[in-house]
């Protein structure tokens, strides 16, 4: 259960990085991440 | 958590060296939103003020927060989505060609990828701001 909460406060922490991480790759994926500004 | 989407001129404010600047860089480039703008906007930042090195220095730091883990997600132009989307924004409202490009990026290809959260359009413009709320885009 520790490890369990400690995952989710790991998340909460890091929340506003893996965001803007993962509107990245979603861009990426969708072709629309800038190839000529990274 | 919300994401943003910055036109050229809201992030030339970020890079400033005016009174607001900072709050500018607060919102944009410091704080936990996500933030997205269109390549568009190098080719705006790169035309020289009036202090050239000015522009250089400006250029070096969006390039910086456009790279890996900076603080910008920045959107290809995608010609074939973007610009109908702004040529139909061109025929209803009074909008200069750049101003087009970036609702239009924020509408046809930041709203989708950021869905279902909304996506706030962010300019120094009031103009543009008017206009994003008409297409209903949340302004900041």
């Amino acid at each position: 259960m520790n490890a369990l909460v400690n995952e989710v406060l790991a998340v909460a922490v890091a929340e506003p990085v893996s965001r803007r991480d993962a509107l990245r790759r979603a861009a990426e994926r969708a072709g629309m991440l800038s190839t000529t500004v990274r | 958590m919300t994401v943003l989407y910055a036109d050229a001129g809201a992030l030339r404010a970020a890079y400033g060296t005016t009174e607001d600047a900072a709050a500018w860089r607060a919102e944009l480039l410091e704080g936990p939103a996500a933030v997205m703008t269109s390549e568009l906007t190098r080719v705006e930042l790169a035309r020289p003020g009036p202090e050239p090195s000015e522009s250089a220095a400006v250029l070096a730091r969006f390039d910086l927060d456009a790279g890996p883990g900076g603080a910008l997600v920045v959107l290809r132009l995608a010609p074939e989505i973007v610009l109908p989307a702004a040529a139909a924004l061109a025929t209803v409202h009074d909008l200069e060609v750049d101003a087009s490009i970036h609702l239009a990026t924020a509408l046809a290809v930041a709203r989708p990828l950021a869905d279902p959260e909304p996506v706030v359009f962010v300019t120094p413009d009031p103009l543009r701001r008017a206009v994003a709320e008409a297409v209903g885009l949340a302004v900041a």
